[in-house]
């Protein structure tokens, strides 16, 4: 817990941690940094401590640099000092004491210790995490009716997107159907290949040699077998096939839209 | 002791608080997800067709078949099959190129027949489709005579199915 206010950094001279005894030691170390410093004291702290390095806490600080080397002042004090009542509410232990010639203030952890303000603050925990709960189990519940509508919808959405998509294919296809089939409600192949057979055989009722034949709602196009056959199809409005003699035999003449129109 | 009993008491309701509410956000925010999920599935859905652009199917159409809708294209098959072969072709293939819906239940099939016959058998096609104008129509017809008088021929025909 970080300091809160400058008692926890100073100490009342005048109180009875004054007495509390601080073993002070000077160090020199090949390091300026106060933690690795601290990792080689803490490894070193059972040749450097008369007391068992269990029933006693240390502090660290840095005093000056010279060359390569750092001088740092080592404070150890008994875990057991700690426990005095004059400490119960201090997070840090700082006390001062004289090392190398100069005034140190060592911070000791007080791990047991328990401020004024942790303990108004700890006071609401207990109801904190009653309402804390109750707003979990909420939000919790809450989730897994959400997971569940999920997973509902979104079949749901996605069969309802099928649906609206086999629609619109089907009015689109619909609509095609509609526009090729009155596209044949004037005329089909059917209707103009015996419109324009009625008037080959108007004038004359003998039998026509074709061919071939194609007919579709525009045109019909027939292909005699001999010139008479050509004439004859002339004679009803045919016109002979770009690219071809008008008397050629196997000419196809045409019969446009402007024939049975 | 007692009193340090009831700090730790405290400090576990306290870690236990701080739990309860990191757990608390992740619901919310696993909730604000599905909605956000389902919402943005819905707003890709694609939009409903309005229910008045389908056209309807005019009146006079008259189906010549009813066909199975699982199977419409057998049912057509058969129907040219034997329709065409009283008129004297000898169908040799028919393939329905396409099935669609012309509303009121009713469907446009177009249907590509392949088949041998001479030119008066063509005439008799045309003269039955011409009398089943409600029902069918000829797209297209193409025929080659051949030296027998008979020849191969080609229509493409629209149907109304049932």
């Amino acid at each position: 817990m970080p300091l809160d206010s400058v008692s926890d950094l100073t100490l009342d001279l005048s109180s009875p941690a004054r007495e509390v005894e601080v073993m002070t030691r000077v160090l020199r170390l090949p390091t300026d940094s106060v933690r690795q410093a601290r990792a080689i004291v803490r490894m070193q702290l059972d040749r450097l401590s008369p007391l068992p390095v269990d029933l006693i806490v240390f502090d660290l600080v840095r005093l000056q640099r010279a060359g390569g080397e750092t001088t740092f002042a080592l404070g150890i004090l008994r875990r057991s000092a700690l426990l005095e009542p004059a400490f119960a509410n201090r997070r840090i232990v700082a006390l001062a004491r004289s090392a190398d010639g100069a005034e140190v203030v060592f911070r000791f952890r007080n791990a047991s210790a328990v401020d004024d303000r942790e303990t108004r603050w700890l006071a609401h925990a207990p109801k904190a995490a009653a309402v804390a709960l109750g707003l979990t189990a909420v939000l919790l519940a809450g989730q897994i009716r959400a997971d569940q509508w999920r997973e509902t919808r979104l079949p749901a959405i996605a069969a309802e997107q099928r649906i609206a998509a086999r629609a619109a294919r089907d009015v689109r296809d619909q609509t095609a159907a509609l526009t090729d089939w009155r596209s044949l409600d004037r005329s089909d192949a059917a209707t103009r290949l015996l419109c324009i057979a009625s008037k080959i055989t108007a004038g004359d009722r003998s039998p026509l040699a074709l061919a071939g034949a194609a007919s579709d709602a525009s045109q019909v196009r027939l292909t005699p077998l001999d010139a008479g056959g050509a004439t004859r199809l002339s004679a009803a409005g045919g016109k002979a096939a770009p690219g071809g003699s008008a008397a050629g035999a196997t000419t196809p003449v045409i019969f446009g839209p402007e024939v049975c129109g | 002791m007692r009193l340090n009993a009831r700090i730790w008491i405290n400090r576990a309701a306290a870690v236990a608080c701080v739990l309860l509410l990191g757990l608390a956000i992740a619901s919310a925010v696993a909730i604000a997800g599905d909605v956000t999920t389902v919402n943005a599935a819905r707003a890709t859905a694609a939009p409903r067709p309005a229910t008045g652009s389908a056209t309807t199917a005019p009146a006079a159409l008259k189906p010549l078949l009813r066909a199975n809708a699982a199977t419409p294209n057998v049912a057509v098959g058969e129907f040219i099959n034997l329709r065409l072969g009283d008129l004297g072709l000898f169908v040799s293939a028919v393939d329905v190129a396409s099935v669609r819906p012309l509303g009121n239940g009713l469907k446009l099939a177009e249907v590509r027949v392949t088949a041998a016959g001479s030119l008066s058998d063509i005439a008799s096609v045309a003269n039955w489709v011409a009398i089943n104008r409600e029902a069918v129509r000829l797209k297209s017809m193409t025929v080659e005579q051949g030296a027998d008088g008979r020849g191969g021929c080609t229509l493409v025909l629209l149907m109304v199915v049932a």
